[in-house]
């Protein structure tokens, strides 16, 4: 008997066909019944001790990275049927003039002088940027990156302002705690 | 030996063996520092007489970056906790005041001195942002966040030590 008819008759899901051979390996071998009710005694210990879908830590946020990566597959996808259905000459289009115009600019200023690169250069495209969720939706964030591809900084614009009479060193708690915090101080205690 | 003198070693040998067993997702592994810096091109002193003036190798670095860069810089305060092997934590920069909070929790330990951490940004009791950015022991990750009397908040997030 496969594993896979063993699986199919611990989950009573044996077709008729199925099940004339379990009865004939079953005769053959009485034992394997207290195998079967084994298993099936495992299976409701798990069903018992686990529930049957658990939300994840945070969920809103393993959604957008859920969203981003499918986002993501799409891109790299359209990429590379693009790259497929043309020609590489066709592919290069025109890009040869502004590249010659390019080249002509950097023969002229290797010719005079090289300039060490500006402040902004450094902050490349990084390879290892966060994902970034803002629930509330409104907010816009952009992540700058330092050369090392290491991010750096993570801009919010679009923030609620906190309003010029709170004093952060008079202010006492907040009235609305988050429930997660509460609970995490008690752990620690 | 009297009952008086046995209870109390037979009461220490449990506390000892409930120790022991404490749950590991406790252990620290490291620690993370929080801090919060007002900016402006204004007038400074809005910030408050209760400020301090921020180191100068830190206003360096802030003014080297674009985003960041602002003529005058105070520091509002700060945070140290430590970094839990399996559970989140939470830095209070602004103590006593919780008017912002950031929850962070390890998620990866990558190769060298770098994490990647899982953090959250709350402001007045609401969730504001979640990211989950690789952080280099020694490091600075900047949050430009909220305007506050005609400046913003900067906060500091980094990795100040790992066990």
């Amino acid at each position: 008997m496969t594993e896979e008819l063993f699986s199919k008759w611990i989950d009573d899901c044996l077709t008729p066909d199925e099940q004339v051979i379990v009865d004939a390996a079953l005769a053959e071998d009485p034992s394997l019944i207290e195998e079967v009710e084994s298993a099936r005694g495992l299976g409701d210990l798990m069903k018992s001790e686990f529930p049957a879908s658990q939300e994840p830590m945070y969920p809103d946020f393993f959604n957008s990275q859920i969203l981003n990566k499918v986002a993501q597959i799409d891109r790299e996808g359209a990429a590379k049927t693009a790259e497929k259905s043309s020609p590489w000459w066709a592919r290069i289009g025109f890009a040869w003039v502004p590249a010659s115009g390019l080249a002509a600019v950097l023969a002229f200023f290797a010719g005079t002088k090289v300039n060490p690169p500006e402040q902004d250069a450094d902050f490349a495209a990084a390879t290892e940027l966060p994902n970034v969720y803002t629930p509330g939706g409104n907010h816009k964030t952009r992540v700058v990156a330092n050369a090392q591809g290491e991010v750096s900084v993570i801009v919010v614009e679009g923030l609620d302002a906190i309003g010029d009479d709170v004093d952060f060193a008079t202010v006492g708690a907040s009235a609305v705690l988050p429930e997660r915090y509460l609970i995490s101080q008690q752990r620690q205690l | 030996m009297s009952c008086s003198r046995i209870l109390p070693l037979i009461l220490a040998l449990l506390l000892s063996g409930i120790c022991s067993a404490a749950d590991p997702g406790l252990d620290k592994i490291g620690s993370l520092g929080v801090q919060l810096i007002y900016a402006t091109d204004g007038d400074a002193t809005l910030a408050g007489e209760h400020t301090k003036p921020l180191e100068a190798d830190k206003i360096s670095a802030l003014q080297g970056l674009p985003d960041l860069k602002f003529k005058n810089y105070r520091f509002l305060g700060g945070d140290t906790k430590p970094i839990l092997r399996g559970y989140e934590n939470w830095a209070t920069p602004l103590k006593p005041s919780k008017e912002i909070l950031v929850n962070f929790e390890p998620r990866k330990k990558l190769d060298g001195d770098r994490f990647q951490m899982l953090l959250e940004y709350w402001q007045g009791g609401r969730k504001i942002l979640t990211t989950d950015p690789v952080l280099t022991k020694g490091k600075s990750l900047y949050l430009l966040g909220p305007k506050w009397r005609k400046g913003r908040l900067i906060l500091e997030v980094k990795i100040l030590e790992l066990i």
